[in-house]
């Protein structure tokens, strides 16, 4: 299938309403306006937030079973993003920017790579067992992906 | 004239690279959606480097004016020629093997301190390799791990002032911003509520020292060898705040004299919240014929989402003196009050605005301790990144 039919096909399943939900969403997290996804065998079940928050800082690098985590974002101004950011990190969109650019030009690391849409984060959740991305909380997880319970 | 043809054409290049877009991405972030998930062993051979090439850069241009003492390149009469700027190029050739280079360019208008370097230099080069434990090593010329700012000094973007506290930090004398050598760096129990930081750094580096309280105004490149450091960042449960201590000692040596040993001690608080910060560091340098205390406390109030107002106070002293006829014993080196306002236009373009009242000696002109110059002076400056 070409590339973009394939992208298309992917964002009409996260968007169409009648689609029935292949994975349950954490319905604290939906309300809150986003659900944080992950591969679908990660087999960390729950986190708490604060540990969700340290592998988007990059303050953990691996998820309690040791394997590597890759951390994914949505570009700012998504709705999710700034859901996200607030509730999750505790810190508004620019506070974590200026954050990433301490950490850029002190040497130390970049920050998680930005996708344009909800559609292509989650399809680099499905691609990669490490990753852990987020999107909004009405949509529909394809079947690859699964809501990771984020605790208090 | 201080600038020299080859000079101006790695000025150019340097200007070149950071005016060229935004940050270069050689490896796509997004992968093409295979379907990876039931077979996770496939995925994880597939599974990318993010971010493997990347070029940022940052840049700050100033205008600044003193009352009338020089200070750090500024006089009575305003100039622009303050700059930093810088392009970091990094590539990540596996998820455990990392290259950084880092080329940097910094005016100080007036100062002699930039007759010591090229418009264009070498800041950082180094190669990293992450261990399986999670510690990372660094080889080459390596920003020093040490307190609140070194790490950050020319970069506006990330800082509430033009620049860090210069009682404390200096700007290329006494302190250095890089080592040549290697660090060692690992994070204790990073998925407690307490963790632990911990750097390992020996090597060598080169910085200025200068003479204020001769007759003339003196300033020549030193040789610090045989450094061994450590600092230490203790990150609490509340989001932000963090208590470093370090430590290093260093062979200083200056022209044909002996060398001569320097040991230093440092403390750090860094209270970083959504709403402010508050930022305090102390330090003593023991270079044996004197100690040299200095310290500073900074606070800054995020009074809008995108407007910083920030009060700083900065002291150091000089005591058990055994150096220079007719010096007393014990005497306040320099005081520094400033205000400053910074407003991020986005996060990556904030113009600034500042304010110093200062007396001392760390100025760039005889001075007599007992009669150390009172001055001012104000910055103003637009800092971006990429």
């Amino acid at each position: 299938m070409p590339r973009r039919l394939r992208w298309s096909a992917l964002s009409l399943a996260l968007v169409l309403p009648s689609a029935p939900p292949r994975q349950p969403v954490p319905t604290a997290q939906a309300a809150a306006g986003y659900v944080v996804v992950v591969h679908a065998s990660n087999p960390t079940p729950a986190m708490p937030r604060e540990q969700v928050a340290k592998l988007f800082l990059r303050k953990a690098t691996r998820w309690p079973s040791g394997a590597p985590a890759l951390p994914v974002d949505l570009r700012g101004g998504e709705p999710a993003r700034e859901a996200f950011t607030r509730e999750v990190l505790g810190k508004s969109v620019p506070s974590v920017k200026a954050y990433w650019q301490a950490r850029i030009f002190s040497g130390y690391d970049v920050p998680p790579p930005e996708q344009p849409s909800e559609a292509q984060a989650v399809a680099f959740v499905r691609a990669n067992p490490g990753a852990v991305g987020y999107v909004s909380g009405s949509a529909v997880l394809p079947e690859g992906v699964r809501a990771l319970a984020v605790g208090p | 004239m201080r600038t020299h043809p080859a000079r101006r054409t790695g000025l150019a290049a340097l200007l070149g690279l950071l005016l060229s877009g935004t940050a270069v991405w050689a490896q796509p972030a997004s992968p093409a959606p295979a379907d990876t998930a039931s077979s996770p062993a496939a995925a994880a051979a597939a599974e990318p480097l993010p971010n493997r090439f990347a070029i940022h850069g940052y840049l700050t241009q100033g205008w600044a004016q003193s009352t009338g003492t020089a200070f750090y390149g500024m006089s009575n009469r305003p100039s622009s020629d303050f700059r930093y700027a810088a392009v970091q190029a990094r590539f990540r050739a596996t998820e455990k093997d990392l290259f950084l280079v880092q080329l940097n360019h910094r005016r100080l208008g007036r100062s002699p301190i930039t007759d010591f370097e090229s418009d264009v230099n070498l800041n950082w080069a180094f190669y990293q390799r992450t261990l399986g434990t999670g510690t990372t090593v660094k080889v080459g010329r390596i920003a020093i791990p040490r307190g609140i700012y070194n790490e950050l000094r020319s970069v506006g973007v990330a800082l509430p002032t033009y620049r860090p506290p210069v009682v404390f930090y200096d700007e290329g004398a006494y302190y250095s911003e890089t080592i040549d050598g290697a660090v060692v760096s690992h994070r204790f129990a990073e998925e407690a509520a307490w963790s632990l930081d911990a750097h390992l750094y020996g090597g060598g580096w080169r910085s200025l020292a200068y003479d204020t309280w001769s007759e003339s105004y003196g300033i020549a490149r030193v040789r610090a060898e045989n450094a061994v450091g450590a600092q230490l960042w203790l990150h609490t449960p509340a989001e932000g705040v963090r208590v470093g201590v370090a430590a290093q000692r260093y062979d200083y040596d200056w022209d044909s004299d002996v060398p001569y040993e320097v040991k230093e001690w440092h403390v750090s608080l860094d209270a970083t919240r959504e709403r402010g910060f508050l930022r305090t560091e102390a330090q003593l340098q023991n270079y044996g014929q004197d100690k040299f205390y200095s310290g500073y406390v900074q606070l800054g109030a995020r009074v809008t989402p995108r407007l910083t107002l920030t009060g700083e106070v900065q002291r150091s002293r000089d005591t058990d003196v055994q150096y220079g006829e007719g010096l007393p014993a014990s005497f306040e080196w320099h005081r520094s009050d400033g205000l400053g306002a910074a407003f991020a236009i986005a996060p990556n373009f904030v113009l600034k605005a500042e304010h110093h009242w200062d007396r001392g000696i760390q100025v760039e002109q005889p001075a007599d301790p007992m009669r150390a110059p009172r001055f001012r002076y104000a910055i103003l400056s637009l800092s971006a990144s990429f």
